[in-house]
C-alpha cells in the first residue's frame, strides 16, 4: 500500500513521518528538482506500506516546484490513500489544500494537528462535524505529543482497503462556471485524458490552461540509491528518474476560444475556481468551528477608531505633533542655551591657553570666530535634535507613526500619487537623500519623477534643526510649537500643490489603493526609544565633525580675508552684496544671503555661517539665535523660516536626484522649482505680514 | 470573496487589514489567508517598505553611499498591492 502524506508547511507533517517511520526513511531529491524527497516503509499487520512525505504547499497549482512535484505523484504514482494533515488553529488556510486535494484522489484522511494550540486561542473544531462537512474521515492528532499518529494511520489503512472510492461532497461553483466546466467535462469524458485524471480536475485544469496538463513522462526506476538511515554520508540519489516523452495540447482549443471572447480567459477561470473555493470555506466554517473567545474589540481596535477615523484622525495627529514640536524645540530650549554658554566658556578657555602659548592670532581666531563659533552654533541644537529622536523613536515604538504614515496617504490620494509615495516622503523628515531613493519602489517612472521633485520640500531633521534654533530666539514659548507647526503644515500644503502642478506638467497613471498592516499598540520599551536616539544623535555629532567643521573653516576664511577689512568688504561680505538685490525683497540682509547660500552644500551649514558672520563667538554672552534678534524682525524670522525650509535642496540630495532621474533637464527644473517657489512664497509672507500689520 | 478583495483594492482609497476584514465581510485571519493565496497566484503582491536607504545604500553601509541614512526609522510598513495581473483580471471579470 501507499500512502501520501500533504499538508501545508509548518503543519506538522515531519514529525507525524519521522514517528511512523522511525529510521527506516529514504531521503533525496524528486527527480530534476531541488525538491527534497523522503519515504518510508511501515511494517502493519503484515502489511508493508510505503510512506511519502510530500513538500508542504498551500495548494495544487502549478506555481511553485513544490506544487508541481506533489501534484505529479498524486497523479502518476495514484497512491492508495493521502494522509492530509491540518492546522486545527489556522484551517481557514488549511482547508483549501484540502478541498484540491479531494478534486484529485478519491482517498483521503485528514488529520486534525495543533488542536492544543487552537484550544489555547480558544478555538475548537468539531472534529466529527468537520468530517460531515467535507464526507471525510477526520481524526484529531497533536503531533508534537506523539498523539493521534497511531490512530491517523489506522484510517488512513482502513480507507486505503475499502472497496469503493469514498465519494466527498464538490465544492459548489457558481452557475456560470459550473456550466461551462460540466461542457468541458463531457468534451473530455471521451478522451484517453480522461482515463489518467480525475474528469472534473481535467477540465478545471484545462479550463485554466495548466501548462502540466497534456504532458507524458516515462519513470525510470534506478538502483544505485542508498539508504540514508544506513549511509548517511551522502545523498541516496532519486529511487525514480522521470523523462518527458511527449507535450501534447488537449481537446477543447475550440471552446476555451469561445469562452475567451465571452470574458472568461484562463486567469478569470483560476480565480473564480480560487473565489469559490474560499467562499465555500467561510461557509461551512460555523459548522464546525467554535471560536469561545469570539473576537473582542482590543484597544487598538478602540485606538484605531478615533486615530484612524477620516474626521478625528488628522486633529489627533497635529495635536500629536504639536506635542512633539513643543517638547522637542520649545520645552528643551534651555538645554540648547546651556550647551551654547558651555561652548563659549571652552572656546574662552581655549584661547587663553592660545594665548598662554603664544599662538599667532590667525590661529585664535580660527578656532574663536570659524570652528567654536561655527561648529558650536550647531551642537547648540543636538539636545533638540535628540529629543526630537526620542519621541520619534516614541512613536514608532508605541505603534503611532505606522498609522500617521497610513494616514498620510489621504494626502496623496488628494494629489494623484500613489499610496506607496507616502513612504518616501516620511523618510525625507529624516533626510531627503533615502528619501529620493526610496521612491525606487513606484513603479511608473512619472509618479517616481514627482515624488523625487517634491521630496525637498519636506523638511529633513538638519532643517528641523536650524529652524527650531531660529523659532526658539523669535517665538519663545508655547508659540513657537505652533510655529513650527504652522511650517510643517506650509510644507504639506506645498507639496500638495507642487505635486498638482507636477501632474499637468508629467501625466501619470492612475493611482490603485493598498491594505496595510497596521502593528498593535503597545507601551513603548526604554532599550526601543533611546538605542535608536543615541543613534540618530550619534550621527548627527559625526556630520558635525567633519562636514561642519570643514565647512566653518572655509566660511571662517571667506569672512576674514581680506585681513583688517569690516567684515561686509571681505570675500564673504561682497559674495552677501552681490546677492543683496535678492535678499531685499524679503528684508534678509547680506549675512543671511550668505548663509543660504552655504547651506546647499549642507543644510546645518547655514547656522554654523550665521555663528561665524554674527560673530557668536566674539561676544560669549549670547547664542547665535539671540544674535539673530538683534538683525531680524519676527516677520523676518518667519519669512526666513519659510524660504530656508522651502529653497533648494542640498547638494547631495541634487546628487541623488541626477542620479535617480538619470535627468540634467528634471534636475535642473527640481532645483530652479524649489528656488523660485521659497523666494515666491517667502516674499508674500513677508509683504502680506507688513499689509496686516506684523513685524 | 477574492475578487470582493481585489474590487477593494482596485478603488482608490487604502485601508488597514481591520478596516478590509469590516468592508468585505470576513474574519481578519480568513482575509489573511486569501490574501496569501492571491499573491500565490500572483494577483496581489505583499510589500514591506522600510524608511530605510533603498538596496545599496542599507543602513550598516551608510557612511559610504547614502548622505542621511543615520537619520532614519528602522520601521517597516508591511502592505499589500495589486499586481498588473491582478488588474487585468479585474478590468476584464466577466460583469464589471
Amino acid at each position: 500500500m501507499k500512502i501520501a502524506l500533504m499538508g501545508n508547511p509548518n503543519v506538522g507533517k515531519s514529525t507525524v513521518f519521522n514517528v511512523l517511520t522511525g529510521s527506516n526513511q529514504q531521503v533525496g531529491n524528486w527527480a530534476g528538482k531541488t525538491v527534497e524527497r523522503k519515504s518510508g516503509i511501515i511494517h502493519r499487520a503484515n502489511e508493508e506500506i510505503e510512506l511519502i512525505d510530500l513538500p508542504g504547499t498551500y495548494s495544487l497549482t502549478a506555481y511553485s516546484q513544490e506544487e508541481i512535484v506533489t501534484r505529479e505523484y498524486i497523479l502518476r504514482e495514484k497512491p492508495d490513500v493521502v494522509m492530509a494533515m491540518v492546522d486545527a488553529s489556522n484551517i481557514e488556510r488549511n482547508l483549501y489544500l484540502v478541498l484540491q486535494i479531494l478534486e484529485l484522489a478519491p482517498r483521503v484522511v485528514i488529520g486534525l494537528n495543533m488542536m492544543d494550540l487552537a484550544k489555547t486561542a480558544g478555538i475548537t473544531i468539531h472534529s466529527n462535524k468537520l468530517a460531515l462537512a467535507l464526507n471525510v474521515p477526520v481524526v484529531e492528532i497533536i503531533a508534537a505529543k506523539g498523539q493521534g499518529i497511531e490512530e491517523f494511520l489506522t484510517e488512513a489503512i482502513r480507507v486505503g482497503k475499502l472497496k469503493k472510492d469514498p465519494i466527498a461532497d464538490d465544492v459548489p461553483y457558481p452557475e456560470e462556471l459550473e456550466n461551462r466546466i460540466q461542457a468541458m467535462e463531457r468534451l473530455l469524458s471521451d478522451t484517453i485524458w480522461a482515463t489518467k485524471y480525475p474528469l472534473r480536475w481535467l477540465a478545471i485544469k484545462r479550463l485554466e490552461q495548466d501548462p502540466e496538463i497534456g504532458q507524458t513522462w516515462k519513470s525510470i526506476p534506478q538502483t544505485n540509491q542508498r539508504n540514508r538511515s544506513t549511509d548517511p554520508c551522502c545523498d541516496p540519489g532519486d529511487p525514480v528518474k522521470y523523462e518527458l516523452q511527449e507535450s501534447v495540447s488537449l481537446p477543447g482549443e475550440a471552446l476555451l476560444q469561445a469562452y475567451e471572447a465571452e470574458g472568461w480567459s484562463k486567469d478569470h477561470f483560476e480565480m473564480a475556481v480560487a473565489d469559490a473555493k474560499y467562499q465555500y470555506i467561510s461557509k461551512i466554517l460555523p459548522e464546525f468551528r467554535v471560536n469561545e473567545n469570539p473576537v473582542k474589540r482590543t484597544w487598538t481596535d478602540k485606538l484605531d477608531e478615533w486615530i484612524l477615523s477620516p474626521f478625528w484622525g488628522y486633529p489627533i495627529m497635529v495635536i500629536i505633533l504639536s506635542l512633539v514640536f513643543w517638547f522637542s524645540f520649545v520645552a528643551s530650549a534651555p538645554l540648547g542655551g546651556a550647551v551654547s554658554e558651555a561652548m563659549a566658556w571652552a572656546a574662552d578657555v581655549i584661547v587663553v591657553i592660545m594665548q598662554w602659548g603664544q599662538m599667532p592670532e590667525v590661529i585664535q581666531s580660527l578656532v574663536r570666530d570659524g570652528i567654536f563659533a561655527g561648529v558650536g552654533a550647531v551642537l547648540a541644537f543636538v539636545p533638540q535634535i535628540a529629543i526630537f529622536f526620542a519621541f520619534f523613536s516614541l512613536m514608532q515604538d508605541s505603534g503611532y507613526l505606522a498609522r500617521a504614515a497610513f494616514l498620510g496617504d489621504r494626502f496623496m490620494q488628494l494629489m494623484g500619487l500613489h499610496g506607496k509615495s507616502f513612504f518616501s516622503l516620511v523618510s525625507g523628515f529624516g533626510c531627503n537623500v533615502p528619501g529620493i531613493m526610496a521612491t525606487r519602489t513606484l513603479e511608473d517612472p512619472k509618479d517616481r519623477l514627482i515624488t523625487m521633485l517634491i521630496n525637498p520640500l519636506i523638511p529633513c531633521v538638519p532643517r528641523l534643526g536650524v529652524m527650531s534654533a531660529v523659532v526658539a530666539a523669535f517665538f519663545p514659548g508655547s508659540r513657537g510649537a505652533f510655529i513650527m507647526v504652522s511650517l510643517l503644515l506650509l510644507s504639506m500644503l506645498l507639496v500638495m500643490f507642487s505635486a498638482l502642478f507636477l501632474r499637468r506638467v508629467v501625466r501619470q497613471k492612475e493611482r490603485s489603493a493598498f491594505v496595510m498592516e497596521l502593528p498593535l499598540y503597545h507601551v513603548p520599551t526604554m532599550r526601543n526609544v533611546l538605542l535608536p536616539t543615541w543613534q540618530k544623535t550619534y550621527s548627527f555629532l559625526k556630520r558635525a565633525w567633519t562636514f561642519i567643521l570643514v565647512a566653518s573653516i572655509v566660511v571662517w576664511v571667506l569672512s576674514s580675508y581680506p585681513q583688517g577689512v569690516p567684515m561686509n568688504e571681505t570675500w564673504a561680505g561682497k559674495m552677501g552684496g552681490w546677492l543683496a538685490f535678492i535678499g531685499q525683497p524679503l528684508g534678509f540682509d547680506w549675512r543671511i544671503m550668505v548663509a543660504i547660500v552655504f547651506g546647499f552644500t549642507a543644510k546645518e551649514t547655514t547656522l554654523s555661517t550665521l555663528g561665524i558672520l554674527y560673530g557668536v563667538a566674539a561676544d560669549a554672552s549670547q547664542s547665535i539665535a539671540q544674535a539673530m534678534t538683534g538683525a531680524m524682525t519676527p516677520l523676518g524670522a518667519y519669512t526666513f523660516l519659510v524660504v530656508y525650509m522651502l529653497y533648494i535642496p542640498c547638494l547631495a540630495s541634487v546628487v541623488t536626484t541626477y542620479k535617480e532621474s538619470r535627468s540634467l533637464g528634471w534636475t535642473s527644473f527640481g532645483v530652479a522649482y524649489n528656488l523660485i517657489l521659497s523666494f515666491i512664497i517667502g516674499w508674500l509672507i513677508f509683504h502680506g505680514g507688513q499689509l496686516f500689520g506684523f513685524q | 470573496m477574492l475578487t470582493g478583495i481585489m474590487e477593494v483594492l482596485s478603488r482608490k482609497e487604502s485601508l488597514s487589514m481591520t478596516q478590509l476584514a469590516t468592508e468585505v465581510g470576513y474574519s481578519v485571519r480568513e482575509l489573511e489567508s486569501a490574501l496569501e493565496q492571491m499573491e500565490h497566484m500572483g494577483y496581489v503582491r505583499r510589500e514591506i517598505l522600510g524608511q530605510a536607504c533603498s538596496p545599496g545604500c542599507g543602513i550598516d553601509q551608510c557612511s559610504g553611499h547614502c548622505e542621511g541614512c543615520g537619520f532614519l526609522s528602522t520601521e517597516a510598513f508591511t502592505f499589500w498591492v495589486l499586481t498588473e495581473k491582478g488588474q487585468i483580471i479585474l478590468s476584464q471579470y466577466p460583469g464589471r
